[in-house]
Order: structure tokens, then C-alpha cells, then sequence
């Protein structure tokens, strides 16, 4: 019984997790109708420049390595945007997939490159338990469901209340119309995919104590992003937290019952029963 | 060979409603295109009636009433089923296969009379050729018929829209159908190519296939129907000859306001 | 009969060309997953150059006719074409599989979809221990034997490959003229306007995916009995973009285009070995460029070069000075 708060905990953690990816996702594929598929390397390059840059190279202390970090992602997204998306964007999905692809391919090479072949991780970070009542809760859960609630209020406060957040939803929802009214799409687009690098970068550092930092370390935590918003609704905020909540819950709790290699298989499954049954996602009928 | 055996078709409309969430596209809307007249659907913007040619078509199912085209239910059929059914439609955003040729464009036409399965596709050699050449001779024909023999081995995408549009009523043609819907033919064309076009659907007409078409040009629909429905909200406002329409009051209201009566 | 020559060349050299690197294993093997390629690539581009739908589930699709072949074989204790013939009917359940989510969502779904398949394929080939024996593969199965033949040595499976690889090739040569590949090809321009001529698109679509799917397992089986020795490595999420590269690099929707992107990609990295140990790190990035600045592929970019050198050929002949 102990067990339950933990799990839920974790459970929520991950949902949390899969919750951001899936927004920072759906944030590019909205302005700019291309999937994102360099998105895994830009966390992964969080967690590289955090993890080998900052904090074990230059000893930087922990609040001055998530701001660089996540600004250095910040600009590398916007260089991806304007030399990869913006040209791609008339060419369609399949040749955004495959220099994505590619690019991400170069990405990897370049972070063995710079930060050698061997996984490693920020010894202590994010590290230790709080027990609360007879659970032992890990704090670096605890962290990631702190600040991904922080982030996504900031997100919806920028993305509403703002001009440029707001000028960012009109060239989502109609870039001829924003065109007409003076707004610089290719700019904006940019800029809304310099947001999304910007979470991969905090997504990259929080997951440092979950997975290690190695090449791989996003792959499968990307594809589950991609489940969540599918799940939850593409391009409806709500659902994709909806979305990444049962993600995470029901893996947690499923890898109590089954051998715990097939956790990642229950994504999946989740994944084929919602298009089978309800395609639009749980909220589909919030979805725009 | 090009036109087939004619039958005497009939589409009937009854009491067809569609509705989208609260909105009432189409209401209680009945009328019936009768062989040998060619009928038009003509009323202004937003009046519904391209909701209701895409009901005909099959696009969404009608939210209440029945289609019946010869006596059949045709209310709720896909669209692949209508088509089969004998009719056919062109689209006012022209769709051709733009990567395809003319010729191809119209041989996918022809294809729903295919007699060669897939499975048979895999050893019958001989009749797959066999029957290719009949589509491509068929093919032939409805080019030249539309003046367009020498764009057959052209890919769509360069051609001019005008061309486009004879390739749409060409790939119709195809499979022989008994009906062709319209949907706003003489849409993008320059007067010389509407003059063309028109000319080649009333010749489609003599051939024996009833059209019905929904259009704004009051030009052509006086010029070509025999027919007409006026819709104005969703609702059936006239009904009768281009002469009767033309001095209809609740035409007149609807497109020019009802000062425009002539009392 | 212009357009045979090139063709007729390129089988020339298939057949000719390894013969001159008899002694190499590492060569003939090479040109086997060369043509091991073409014959997914085949199935590939019917679904997604020709139809249009995106199709990340190839990796997955090869790892099911792959483990599937070589667990027939060493159940049997012996490697036929029942093994391949196994590996078809996979395909056709597969692409059946397949084929249904295309028919409910579209675009990005689809992808993700299909990504998701291949995923799965991977965490069950590496986890089910049981069945798949994990990572640590299936092995201890024969060689194939065609008719009591066995094909041990690396150039016979080769030839044995080429002669399996021209006639897939042949087949979707004569598909994509027939109806299906206009068919398809219409699926990918305007699907409405399909629909609208009394096509049942759900069947194109599920046609396409399982024609797709049986290449994809048919080429995995093949793959099996290249060393007898399967392993979920070589299924790995991070091979499932290299399909899809080979049809763009080639040419899009193009069946030579995809052959010329499927050699490119396998051989060039290969040639570039030898120069440096980043080789394929540049070979990323110079196909990165390349993809980004022409687009059309290879088998254009081919053919345009030849354009332009007929071109200044034929002008200099008459005497004409071409701008």
C-alpha cells in the first residue's frame, strides 16, 4: 500500500514529462505543419550541454547552468527553424521527416564529437528522497512536476496575454491572414520553434537523473511525447496533459503487474487503442 | 462506342436536411431532376447549395429525407458507391490528378468498370493488357471528343486551368454515367473557354446524359437549363422555367434585395 | 526502347561487377544488402512515393519477416523458400494491420503510427526473451538451400538476391503502369477526386501497405539467410529513417530513383571508409545538403546533368553557341 503514492507519483512525474514534449511538438507542427523529428536531439543536446558543459566541465552552479543551457537551446532551435523548417515548409511532411532525420543523425555524431563516447550523468543533481508519511518519494520527481506546472503556466499566460504569444497563435492558425496583417511569418515561426527548443532543453536537464545522459537517452521519451498529444488531442493543451498523465500513470502501475521490459510496450498499446476507437484523441472535441 | 445505351435517369430529392452541429445547411429541401431537362440549383452565397450537391455525392449523409436516383435509396451511400450508381461529378476547385496525364487522368475514370481483380491482375497478362487498350482507346475517343488529343501525354499540373476543367468532365465521361453533377462549371473559365465548355456539356446533354448543376453565372444557367431551383438559408424559395424564375419576387429578394420588385 | 538502355547497363553491372570481387567477401556482402535494400525500397515506394502515404514502419515490417524466416528455418532445422513463402504471408497479415489505422487517421498520425509500430516490433524482439530470444538473436539455422542447392557461398546468395531483386523490380515496373500504380498515384494527388470516380479508396490504401509490407518481409527474410544470424540491433529505432532517405535521395515516387537512392546510401559510406573514421558523419551531412538544396533527388539531378551536357554536345555540333 506504501507503494501506491510512489508510483503515483512517478506515474505523474513521467505523465509530466511526456506532457512537455508533447507540447513543445505541438507547438512546431502547429506553425509550421512539419513534425519535429530533430526534437529528441535538442533534448539530448540539453542534457549534454548541462550535464557536460556546465556543470562538469566549467563547475557552473545549477541555476546559471539551466539558464545558459536553455538559451543555447533557445538559439538552436531558431537556427534549425530558419535553415531547416522555413525552407521545408512548402516541400511537405515526408522532407521535413527526412532532413530531420539526417540532421539529427549529425547532431549525435557531433555530440560523441564534443563530449566523448561514454554515457554519464551530474553526480547528486536533482538527487535524494523526501519521505512523506511511510512513501519515500524521489526529489528529482518531484522537481520535474514542479517545474513542468510552472512551465506550462508561463506558457499559457505567454501564449495568451502577450502580444508575441498571441501574434504566435495567429500564425499558427492561419499564416495568410497574419501575412496580410503585417506579422512576419517565417520570423514568428522561428521564433515558435526557438519556445519549443527551449522546453526540450528543460525536458533534456530534468530527465538527467531518470536516464542518464547518452545519444539515446530521448528517443523513446520523444515517441511517447508524440503519444501524449495524440492520446490527449492534437493541439489542444488540456489533452496533451490528459494525455501524458495516462501515459505516465498507467506505465508506472502496468510495470507492477508485467515484467517491467515491456513498460514502454504499454504506450503503444494505448496509442493503437486510441485510433481504433476514438482517433481524435480523449478531448477530441475541444480540439480546434 | 463513346456514349453507350442511355437510360432515362431520375434523381429525386425528398424532404433532405443536413444539418452541422446548430447550423442548418439544407432544410426540408425536395425537388427532382427529371430526364431529358437540364436542372440547375442557383441561389446566393451561402444558401447551401454546395452542402447540398456534396449530399448527393455522398461526401457526409443527409440528416434526414431520402435521395433516390431510378427508384434507388442512394441517401447515405459513400461516395464510391454513388459514383458507381451511374453518377458522376466535377469540382468547382478543380481536382485532377496533377502528376498524371491527360490520358491517365482519364483512364482512372474508366477503371470502376475494370473486370481485372487484383488477384487476377497477378497472372492474367494477356487480358490486363487486353483490357488497357480499350480504356486507352476509349480514352482516345472522349480526348478528341474534348479537344484535347495532343495534351494526352501532358501531366496535368501544366496545364491551363481552362483544359483542367475539360479533363474533369473527360474523366467522367469515362465511365459512361447517366447523370453528371456539376459543380459550378463555368467557375475560373474567360468567356471564350465558358462558351467552349457549355457547348461541350450541352453536346454531352444530346448524348443522352442529364445534368444538373449548381452555378452562379446567371448567364449560363439562363442560358442552359430547363430547370431551375433557387435556394436562399438552406430553403427551397423557386421552382420552375428560367422565364418564371427570372420574374419570381422572392428571387429577385433574395439576390437583389426587395427593392428591386417590380410592383 | 531509349528509356531500356540505362536499364539493361545497370543489370549489366549487377551481374558483372561483383564477379570482379570474388575474393572479397566484404564487397559481395556488401552488394547483397544493396540489393536486399532495393527489394524494401520497392514495397516503400509504392506506399509512399506512389501513394503517398507515410510509412514509418519499415524497419519493423523487414525485423518481422527477418526473425520470422530465420525462426521457421531453425525450427525446421532447414532454410527453403517455405521460409520466404512464411516471410509473404507475414507481409500480407501485416499490411493488413497496417493498412486499417490508414484508412481512420491521416498525415501526422499516420506517421506516428507507424513509427509506433516499429517500436513495438523493437521492444518485443528485444525484450520477449522467450520467443525471440532477446538480444541475443536467433541463430543456428542453415544457410537456404534452393532445391537441394545450398547457397553457402557469398556470390551464389548474391546471384541467387539478383535474380530475387530484378524480378520484384520487374513486377513494380509493370504495376506502376497498370491501373494500381495510376490508382495510387491519384490516391496521392486528390483522394476526394478518387473517390468521386468509383474507386473504393480504402482498398487502394490497404493494397498499397500490404504490397509495402510483403516487399518489407520478404526483404527481411532475405536478409536472414545472408549470415545466419539475426539480432535486434540491426532493427533498431535508429535505422528507420535510412528507408526513407534512400527514396528521397534518389527521387521521390520514382522506381529508379529509389534504386539509385538505395545504392547511393549504402555504397557511398562504404567508398568513403577508407579516408576517415567520421565517414559517416560527412556522408550525413553531404546528404543533409543535399536533400536541402535539391530536393528532386539524384535521378533527377542525373538527369539533368546529362540534359545540359547533350545540350552543350549538340549545340557545339551545329555550331550554335548555347546560352
Amino acid at each position: 500500500m506504501d507503494i501506491i503514492p510512489q508510483l503515483l507519483v512517478t506515474g505523474i512525474a513521467l505523465g509530466f514529462i511526456y506532457c512537455l514534449i508533447g507540447i513543445e511538438f505541438t507547438i512546431v507542427y502547429q506553425s509550421t505543419h512539419l513534425l519535429n523529428m530533430a526534437h529528441g536531439m535538442i533534448i539530448t543536446f540539453g542534457a549534454y550541454l548541462f550535464g557536460g558543459t556546465m556543470i562538469n566541465g566549467l563547475g557552473l552552479p545549477y541555476w546559471l547552468g539551466i539558464i545558459l543551457t536553455v538559451l543555447a537551446c533557445g538559439v538552436m532551435g531558431y537556427a534549425i527553424s530558419a535553415l531547416i523548417f522555413n525552407p521545408l515548409r512548402a516541400k511537405g511532411m515526408i522532407f521535413s521527416l527526412v532532413a530531420c532525420g539526417i540532421f539529427g543523425n549529425i547532431l549525435a555524431s557531433l555530440y560523441l564529437a564534443i563530449w566523448g563516447s561514454y554515457a554519464f550523468t551530474v553526480p547528486g543533481f536533482l538527487s535524494g528522497v523526501i519521505t512523506v508519511g511511510s512513501a519515500r518519494i524521489a526529489k528529482s520527481y518531484t522537481y520535474i512536476i514542479i517545474t513542468a506546472i510552472f512551465l506550462i503556466v508561463v506558457y499559457e499566460l505567454f501564449s495568451r496575454k502577450t502580444r508575441l504569444g498571441k501574434s504566435l497563435r495567429c500564425v499558427a492558425q492561419n499564416p495568410n491572414a497574419a501575412a496580410l496583417m503585417g506579422i512576419k511569418v517565417s520570423q514568428n515561426i522561428n521564433i515558435s520553434v526557438a519556445i519549443s527548443s527551449m522546453i526540450c532543453g528543460v525536458v533534456g536537464i530534468l530527465v538527467i537523473p531518470l536516464f542518464g545522459i547518452k545519444t539515446t537517452m530521448a528517443t523513446t521519451v520523444a515517441l511517447k511525447g508524440w503519444i501524449a498529444c495524440v492520446v490527449g488531442g492534437f493541439g489542444y493543451l488540456p489533452g496533451t496533459i490528459v494525455g501524458g498523465l495516462i501515459l505516465g500513470i498507467s506505465e508506472t502501475f502496468v510495470a507492477m503487474a508485467i515484467p517491467s521490459v515491456f513498460k514502454d510496450v504499454v504506450s503503444f498499446v494505448i496509442l493503437i487503442a486510441m485510433l481504433l476507437i476514438r482517433p481524435g484523441g480523449i478531448m477530441r472535441d475541444k480540439v480546434r | 462506342m463513346l456514349w453507350g445505351v442511355r437510360r432515362m435517369a431520375t434523381l429525386k430529392l425528398e424532404h433532405i436536411t443536413k444539418s452541422f452541429g446548430g447550423l442548418v445547411a439544407v432544410n426540408d429541401l425536395s425537388f427532382e431532376v427529371k430526364p431529358r431537362e437540364i436542372h440547375a440549383l442557383i441561389g446566393p452565397n451561402g444558401s447551401g447549395k454546395t452542402t447540398t450537391l456534396n449530399l448527393i455525392n455522398g461526401v457526409f449523409p443527409a440528416t434526414g429525407g431520402s435521395i433516390t436516383f431510378n427508384g434507388k435509396t442512394i441517401t447515405g451511400m459513400p461516395t464510391y458507391q454513388v459514383a458507381r450508381q451511374g453518377i458522376g461529378r466535377t469540382f468547382q476547385e478543380l481536382k485532377t490528378f496533377g502528376s498524371l496525364t491527360a490520358m491517365e487522368n482519364l483512364l482512372v475514370g474508366a477503371q470502376q468498370k475494370s473486370k481485372i481483380s487484383f488477384g487476377r491482375y497477378l497472372y492474367d497478362f494477356a487480358g490486363e493488357r487486353k483490357e488497357e487498350r480499350e480504356m486507352c482507346e476509349r480514352g482516345t475517343e472522349v480526348l478528341n471528343f474534348l479537344g484535347l488529343y495532343q495534351y494526352k501525354d501532358t501531366p496535368a499540373r501544366s496545364l491551363p486551368y481552362g483544359k483542367r476543367k475539360m479533363i474533369e468532365l473527360g474523366r467522367v465521361l469515362m465511365f459512361e454515367p447517366q447523370m453528371i453533377l456539376l459543380d459550378e462549371p463555368a467557375a475560373g473559365l474567360n468567356p471564350t473557354e465558358r462558351v467552349e465548355f457549355i457547348n461541350i456539356v450541352k453536346k454531352v446533354f444530346e448524348k443522352g446524359i442529364e445534368i444538373f448543376m449548381i452555378e452562379h453565372n446567371m448567364d449560363v444557367v439562363m442560358d442552359m437549363s430547363h430547370h431551375i431551383t433557387v435556394l436562399n438559408f438552406g430553403k427551397k424559395i423557386a421552382e420552375g422555367s428560367p422565364a418564371e424564375i427570372q420574374q419570381h419576387p422572392e428571387v429577385i429578394k433574395a439576390y437583389l434585395g426587395d427593392r428591386y420588385i417590380m410592383r | 526502347m531509349k528509356k531500356n538502355i540505362p536499364v539493361l547497363l545497370l543489370v549489366l553491372c549487377a551481374v558483372f561487377i561483383p564477379l570482379g570481387f570474388m575474393k572479397s567477401n566484404y564487397f559481395i556482402q556488401l552488394f547483397q544488402q544493396v540489393l536486399i535494400y532495393i527489394v524494401a525500397i520497392m514495397g516503400l515506394n509504392i506506399v509512399m512515393g506512389q501513394a503517398g502515404l507515410t510509412n514509418l514502419g519499415t524497419i519493423g515490417i523487414i525485423g518481422v519477416g527477418a526473425y520470422g524466416a530465420a525462426m521457421l528455418a531453425r525450427a525446421l532445422d532447414s532454410s527453403t523458400l517455405l521460409c520466404l513463402l512464411l516471410a509473404v504471408v507475414l507481409g500480407l497479415v501485416l499490411g493488413l494491420m497496417l493498412g486499417f489505422p490508414s484508412l481512420r487517421v491521416k498525415g501526422t498520425y499516420l506517421t506516428i503510427t507507424t513509427l509506433g509500430f516499429s517500436q513495438i516490433v523493437y521492444l518485443l524482439l528485444n525484450n520477449w526473451v522467450d520467443f525471440t530470444g532477446g538480444p541475443m538473436g536467433v541463430r543456428g539455422y542453415p544457410y537456404l538451400s534452393l532445391f537441394g542447392f545450398k547457397l553457402e557461398s557469398a556470390i551464389s546468395y548474391y546471384y541467387f538476391l539478383l535474380v530475387i531483386t530484378i524480378l520484384c523490380v520487374a513486377f513494380c515496373i509493370r504495376l506502376s503502369k497498370s491501373k494500381f500504380g495510376r490508382s495510387f498515384r491519384a490516391l496521392r494527388d486528390n483522394d476526394e477526386a478518387l473517390e468521386s470516380l468509383g474507386i473504393n479508396i480504402a482498398t487502394i490504401k490497404v493494397l498499397a501497405f500490404t504490397l509495402a509490407a510483403i516487399f518489407g518481409c520478404l526483404s527481411g527474410a532475405l536478409y536472414a539467410f545472408m549470415s545466419r544470424y539475426v539480432s535486434p540491433n540491426a532493427f533498431a529505432m535508429e535505422h528507420y529513417a535510412r528507408y526513407t532517405q534512400m527514396i528521397i535521395i534518389g527521387g521521390m515516387g520514382n522506381i529508379y530513383g529509389s534504386i539509385v537512392g538505395a545504392i547511393f546510401v549504402t555504397i557511398v559510406p562504404e567508398l568513403m571508409r577508407d579516408l576517415t573514421t567520421q565517414y559517416q558523419l560527412i556522408f550525413n551531412i553531404i546528404t543533409f545538403v543535399f536533400i536541402m538544396t535539391y530536393p528532386d533527388g539524384l535521378l533527377a539531378l542525373g538527369k539533368e546533368i546529362i540534359r545540359k551536357i547533350a545540350g552543350a554536345l549538340g549545340g557545339a555540333k551545329n555550331g550554335n553557341i548555347e546560352a
